[in-house]
């Protein structure tokens, strides 16, 4: 009875990750098959073609796109983790700022994108940051910042205090303990609070959308909602496009499973 | 190199403790003045590219300054906070305060040239008696209900399907976490496949089995709802394209909860169950009178990060229908006015409006959160 049960189970999770996973799945396949067979619902042929990643890598400028992506993704990270890690130290150690200040840092982050674009386009279009990667990144910070200062604070609260005080007795002064000690033993904060913006900024749109929607300055994920406007959508080059923007995502994820899921979970039990 | 050897200095004693603050004082004068060269570079430059490098300059200068300056060492943590907190300022605060001026002004593309006028709360009345943007802030509180709730529902049965000892637990655990990570741009133009009336995937599944093709992505009424009064249907949103969105987004979001949940369910003590057990409780019955009630802080807490994430929504419904009034949400609604229509003013009433509902709703939680907690 008891086997049975969990046999069933089993299969009963199988099928649910399934539910999440074909998409994907879908999407992947679909990027290698002719655009007549995409559309025509036929399951029975499959012809595998490379011609849609050759279309897509050549036209359009998408060299110059991904570039953009990963130039704006690394420039948000870099500077996020490096001055959330210095707040969050002084947060956590020293409560600067009381609790007024934690929640004003917490709540800066349910600002939703969509209240940023209107000052953001206004003030950026005046002192010329528009269609540049480097207003995007100062955009981008607006949403990571409060996010990675959150997880940082959880994880320096997680060091003991003794091994600080031992490191002051022995003579560091305070920026050496905050270097040798504790950054050190925040790696993994660290890694978590990287990860998570070099997503978040990877997958941002409606910024880029809004701030950076020229050719020098575009981002993929606007750059393949470009393919999708009119009413004929090119879905074989646009799957391909697609598939290039997930890919990344998807390797990161699978290699640092552990520590998304801490830090989501723990964003939540914080937040 | 620098902040070290000038602490250690401070740290020698007090005989030269006069020499040592004239150095103080001149090198924060230095360091002042460079920054406000760098300001005035930034400000007075008519090439776009060098005030960038300029603005780059100032921002980095902005973050180390006050390494240099503050020397007291029980400061030290004020230092810390600083570059955070400017930047907070500049790219949270400051926007949200200019949002909150331009809503009694009637800018638009005018005020690039330095044209804006006052015109009083006339911005708030327009958008209270507008009838889309009404319908924008109807459809985005019912969106935040049905999704969060089919979230909610899927996600505990989800996380309970994998609260147990499975072979390979883990990467199924990795691959629901696949398309919480994906861009949700790209799922939207994904299931926008999936939802086509010709070539789309559920179409061409039915197709098999013989079943006409459903307009997914129409504002038409499906047949199961046809008995129900009109002015009903309009006002829950029930036609296939917003359904079609909902459906989506439960998809997309129910494995965030799942996590968030299985994490919690992880946490819960093993021995409860084992009293449950051992008084004859049914699974039933532990589930409704232990799991539940333990398991209810993580699951406010889930609740509150969907309902915040869901009132933002913008990408499924711009990828799925654009600029067409008939689905926009709040967010959809601003961008619509203020992007594409440069009616500032007015959108930023709006974006007030979905700020303070998002706000109001995360203060209270925290003030829930805290009292259950107690």
């Amino acid at each position: 009875m008891r086997s049975r049960y969990s046999v069933l189970g089993y299969i009963a999770i199988l099928i649910l990750v399934f539910i999440w996973v074909l998409p994907i799945g879908w999407m992947i396949l679909n990027s290698f098959r002719p655009n007549q067979e995409i559309v025509s619902g036929t399951f029975s042929s499959l012809t595998l073609t490379l011609d849609h990643y050759i279309d897509v890598l050549i036209g359009k400028h998408y060299i110059h796109y991904a570039f953009n992506s990963l130039v704006v993704a690394i420039s948000t990270t870099i500077i996020t983790v490096s001055v959330s890690i210095l707040c969050a130290y002084s947060m956590a150690r020293h409560n600067t700022g009381g609790k007024i200040y934690a929640i004003t840092v917490l709540l800066t982050r349910a600002v939703p994108p969509a209240v940023r674009i209107i000052p953001f386009f206004i003030i950026f279009s005046l002192i010329g940051l528009t269609n540049t990667r480097l207003g995007l990144i100062i955009a981008n910070l607006s949403f990571n910042l409060s996010l990675a200062i959150w997880l940082l604070t959880g994880f320096v609260k997680q060091i003991p205090k003794d091994i600080e005080e031992a490191a002051r007795i022995d003579g560091c002064t305070q920026i050496q303990v905050l270097w040798k000690v504790i950054i050190p033993l925040a790696l993994p904060g660290l890694a978590t609070a990287s990860i998570l913006t070099f997503i978040y900024t990877w997958n941002e749109f409606i910024m880029a959308m809004v701030l950076a929607n020229n050719v020098t300055s575009r981002t993929l994920p606007v750059a393949a909602s470009l393919f999708a406007t009119g009413y004929e959508i090119n879905w074989g080059p646009l799957f391909a496009a697609s598939t290039t923007i997930v890919a990344p995502v998807i390797i990161m994820t699978l290699l640092a499973q552990r520590r998304i899921i801490g830090g989501l979970t723990m964003g939540a039990v914080k937040g | 190199m620098l902040v070290k050897s000038s602490f250690n200095r401070k740290e020698k004693g007090n005989n030269n403790l006069t020499h040592n603050d004239i150095n103080h004082h001149l090198v924060n004068i230095i360091f002042i003045s460079i920054w406000v060269i760098l300001l005035l570079l930034t400000i007075f430059n008519s090439s776009i590219q060098l005030r960038n490098i300029f603005i780059i300059l100032l921002v980095l200068w902005t973050a180390v300054i006050p390494f240099f300056i503050i020397r007291d060492k029980k400061k030290f943590k004020y230092v810390l906070i600083t570059p955070a907190t400017l930047t907070l300022i500049l790219v949270s605060l400051l926007p949200v305060g200019l949002v909150l001026i331009l809503s009694f002004s009637d800018a638009n593309l005018s005020i690039f040239q330095g044209g804006i006028r006052w015109v009083g709360l006339s911005n708030f009345k327009e958008i209270l008696a507008d009838y889309t943007a009404r319908a924008a802030f109807r459809r985005t509180l019912l969106f935040v209900i049905y999704t969060v709730s089919g979230q909610m529902v899927f996600g505990l049965v989800l996380a309970l399907l994998l609260n147990r000892e499975i072979p390979g637990g883990g990467l199924l655990t990795s691959l629901l976490l696949i398309p919480i990570m994906s861009p949700p741009i790209i799922l939207s133009l994904l299931w926008r496949n999936f939802f086509a009336y010709n070539v789309g995937l559920f179409n061409n599944i039915l197709k098999i089995f013989g079943l006409g093709p459903i307009p997914f992505l129409t504002s038409r009424t499906p047949h199961i709802f046809s008995w129900l009064d009109k002015s009903v249907v309009s006002f829950f949103q029930l036609n296939y394209g917003f359904l079609s969105v909902v459906t989506m987004e439960i998809w997309h979001w129910t494995p965030f909860v799942g996590l968030i949940l299985l994490a919690g369910l992880r946490s819960l003590p093993n021995n409860l169950y084992e009293a449950a057990k051992v008084d004859g409780a049914s699974p039933i019955q532990s589930f409704r009178f232990i799991t539940l009630p333990q398991l209810r802080p993580i699951i406010i807490i889930a609740l509150t990060l969907r309902i915040l994430d869901a009132f933002k929504v913008f990408e499924p419904i711009w990828a799925l229908f654009g600029n067409s009034p008939l689905y926009r949400s709040l967010a959809v609604d601003i961008f619509s006015r203020a992007i594409r229509r440069h009616h500032f003013g007015t959108a930023s009433v709006q974006a007030i409006f979905l700020l303070l509902s998002v706000l109001i709703l995360s203060l209270l939680i925290m003030r829930f959160n805290r009292k259950e907690m107690n």
